[in-house]
């Protein structure tokens, strides 16, 4: 070593670098000046073998830990037991939520769900089914789920956890709800998050609830031979963001913002205003229309 | 098949636990003892599966279950520090020396033993950068620090470590041979 004497400044300021020269994170010239300083000063350079080969033991020794032979098998097992006990769960609301329609039909004829909701169940069924009067099939489509699952069907009182979403709806399609939850107002929470039948189609359903029980619904279905918003309902669309198109109708007290994603057919329904509703599906559609395209048939 | 379901918890145990073991070994240096590290790591895997829906797959899972991990090692220590007198070593944080001299040989038992008694917060950032590698920015994110802190931490406690080595081998050897902790 050709040994120079680059005096204590020199050699202070280089040694505040040897943290970061140890750890590879100094920019490339800083890291020349540091290397070209150790092959002549031997100080720094029994400084920096030193620090080095404490971290070399550090990391050697903590990495020679041997992980406990049951750790795996019991992670398994909490798990497992976080999953049933969640399962339990909403089976007993679901017997309890079953348990309450039976009473309301036999007894009550009347129950007041929501503020928009006609007001028994065989009538909620009536109107649903009368809607195709006033709009299109497959506006009816979004309207019918959103009033099926979010309206009628009163479940939405306790917050979703993803752990629930995720088991829902799997991990393909769980982070539908992050889309949906990113974009809704502040004062909205989702409430169901589900795939469900009704009238023979299959749908991706979530709800999202505030607390005067207002609610907003994104609703996705596969859509059957080649149906769409122009030529199945004759309607055009109001809006264009990104290349979607939007279509719009409304019911008495509901509006929908419809939308097609490839081979799916998607609504934002909601008791928003007609231009609140829009607005939140101009936001939402991009995304979702984004993430559809990535999911298998 | 319409919205095909793939089984999420097989996909959360392909992705997860082949973090297991430096999961396990850096709790075990930052709490110190195995039955504390097993706890934090058990919880840490059910924090995670529970929000398994947000992990957006392709980005670093590793580092997403260490942020995870150190979160819920700091919770225990809270609680084991509020449930225990006050750890004396916990309070040397601005201490500056001069540069000890090292122990001629470096034991597992010697240096883990070190390890243990410098300070919390500084024994983390060690943990993570110098035994799990993660870059600077990397601890940053999983701690919620500005760079600048890691760095300073780390400095701090790579020193205090170096002070403890000497300490416990009165600046000669601490030992031969090597060990487990």
């Amino acid at each position: 070593m050709r040994v120079i004497d680059f005096g204590e400044a020199s050699c202070r300021r280089i040694r505040d670098y040897l943290d970061s020269y140890l750890s590879g994170e100094l920019l490339v010239e800083t890291n020349l000046e540091v290397q070209r300083h150790l092959q002549s000063c031997p100080a720094c350079c029994q400084e920096f073998r030193e620090a080095a080969e404490i971290r070399r033991s550090l990391r050697d020794a903590a990495r020679r830990e041997q992980t406990p032979a049951g750790l795996q098998a019991r992670i398994h097992a909490g798990i497992r037991r976080d999953r049933k006990s969640r399962r339990r769960l909403l089976v007993g609301m679901s017997i309890a939520a079953s348990v309450l329609v039976a009473i309301s039909v036999g007894w009550i004829a009347t129950i007041r769900i929501s503020g928009h909701a006609p007001h028994e169940l065989m009538a909620q069924e009536m109107y649903i089914s009368s809607l195709p009067e006033f709009v299109g099939a497959v506006t009816f489509l979004g309207f019918a789920d959103h009033l099926h699952c979010g309206v009628y069907w009163k479940i939405l009182q306790h917050d979703i956890h993803d752990a629930e979403i995720l088991d829902e709806l799997g991990t393909e399609l769980a982070p539908l709800a992050g889309i949906f939850r990113e974009e809704l107002p502040d004062d909205y929470e989702i409430r169901l998050a589900h795939r469900c039948k009704y009238r023979g189609r299959t749908y991706i359903h979530f709800v999202a609830r505030r607390e005067d029980d207002k609610l907003v619904s994104l609703v996705l279905t596969e859509r059957v031979d080649g149906e769409s918003f122009r030529v199945t309902d004759g309607l055009l669309p109001v809006s264009e963001v990104l290349g979607a198109e939007i279509f719009g109708s409304s019911i008495v007290g509901y509006h929908l913002a419809g939308f097609e994603a490839g081979r799916y057919v998607g609504f934002v329904v909601s008791d928003l205003s007609g231009d609140g509703n829009l607005a939140l599906a101009q936001a939402i559609v991009p995304e979702v229309r984004a993430f559809m395209s990535g999911v298998e048939g | 098949m319409l919205f095909g379901k793939r089984d999420p918890y097989k996909e959360f145990e392909e992705a997860a636990l082949p973090h297991l073991d430096e999961l396990y070994r850096s709790a075990r240096r930052m709490l110190r003892d195995h039955a504390s590290a097993e706890d934090v790591v058990q919880e840490t895997y059910l924090r995670a599966w529970r929000s398994f829906a947000r992990f957006e797959k392709g980005t670093n899972c590793r580092a997403w279950l260490f942020r995870i991990m150190v979160n819920c090692s700091r919770d225990y220590w809270k609680r084991r520090a509020e449930a225990a007198p006050a750890d004396r070593s916990e309070e040397i944080l601005d201490q500056q020396a001069a540069t000890p001299s090292m122990p001629a040989r470096l034991t597992d038992p010697g240096i883990l033993g070190a390890l243990h008694n410098v300070p919390y917060k500084l024994r983390e950032v060690i943990v993570l950068a110098d035994v799990e590698e993660f870059t600077y920015r990397e601890i940053a994110g999983l701690l919620d620090v500005p760079i600048g802190t890691v760095m300073s931490r780390l400095s701090r406690g790579r020193s205090r470590l170096r002070e403890l080595l000497s300490e416990s081998s009165g600046g000669r050897s601490a030992g031969s041979g090597r060990g487990t902790a």
